[in-house]
């Protein structure tokens, strides 16, 4: 399905990009939310992305998916735009104690809507290769293969970063879960 | 080994649910804007180069005809024999040249960086 659009673009067609768009930009706008966590700065970076994309179709030879090819961008202009952020840089490292043990899991049975809030929340508390490691890998499904291919990670590096992003979720989550509790009830 | 398995089972049912949508409804709408005004920017681009080429061309055709025919006209203007313009002629004709053939090379290496192809 993407081909046919694309080789329309290419024809001329820019009216079928909008199908590109609307199929790529919530899980293109979730990766750049895991980098900058800002969804003024992730927009930005969208829309540089998708005229990237755009201006650069013709370069797109299928070797790999479209997804893939897309994602890529999307994550070097978002890391190009951190490096710019100097100021701007906040100290992410929030790891768990050595009293950690386990996770909470009836955050399970909680609503839908509020699992959402503590996903996400916790998700923007991580570090940005952490976040977006756990998003390509669960969100995606990608292989590790397909997740070195768009960040430029060695495998080894991207199995320890998702090792790690794992340990510090659960503790994030369990911490804000918590915390809501105590809000909550 | 169980409690990795609880974790994985734990992850895969959670994470799905960190997926975000665009906030902006009229996101689309907007980048098509831009994309279609990025085209017509295009167009323009490719039409005033191309009329750049027709009279760049035009005119190194007629100065090259005019430093040929130049130094075999037999004539005067004001007592001075035309063909004492050639040299001069021909000095001012190939800086024109030379420069505008240069500007063009610049204008075509800029745009094959920026956009990968030139329309």
């Amino acid at each position: 399905m993407d081909d046919k659009f694309i080789h329309k673009v290419l024809a001329g067609d820019t009216e079928a990009f909008r199908y590109i768009i609307s199929k790529y930009k919530d899980m293109a706008y979730s990766i750049a939310m895991s980098i900058l966590k800002d969804e003024f700065y992730a927009e930005e970076i969208l829309q540089i992305s998708f005229i990237n994309a755009y201006d650069n179709l013709n370069t797109f030879k299928g070797a790999s998916k479209f997804s893939t090819w897309f994602y890529r961008i999307v994550i070097n202009e978002s890391f190009k735009h951190l490096k710019k952020q100097k100021n701007a840089l906040v100290n992410f490292v929030e790891t768990p104690p050595d009293n950690f043990t386990c996770i909470d899991y009836s955050i399970l049975q909680l609503e839908e809507d509020l699992q959402k809030y503590i996903i996400n929340e916790a998700l923007k508390r991580l570090s940005p290769n952490e976040s977006l490691a756990l998003r390509l890998f669960y969100l995606e499904e990608n292989s590790i293969d397909d997740i070195q291919e768009m960040t430029g990670w060695s495998v080894s590096n991207t199995k320890v970063i998702i090792h790690r992003a794992r340990i510090n979720m659960k503790y994030i989550v369990t911490e804000i879960y918590k915390l809501d509790k105590k809000v909550l009830y | 080994m169980k409690t990795e398995e609880t974790d994985e089972a734990f992850f895969r049912e959670l994470m799905p649910k960190s997926k975000l949508d665009v906030p902006f409804p009229d996101f689309d709408d907007r980048l098509m804007l831009l994309i279609q005004k990025k085209e017509l920017q295009k167009a323009s681009i490719s039409r005033d180069v191309k009329l750049s080429w027709i009279f760049f061309i035009l005119g190194s055709v007629f100065g090259i005809i005019i430093s040929v025919i130049l130094p075999r006209l037999h004539l005067s203007e004001q007592g001075i024999p035309l063909e004492k313009f050639t040299v001069p002629f021909l000095i001012v004709f190939s800086y024109l040249l030379v420069t505008q053939l240069n500007s063009f090379l610049d204008f075509f290496k800029k745009h094959k960086n920026t956009n990968g192809t030139l329309a």
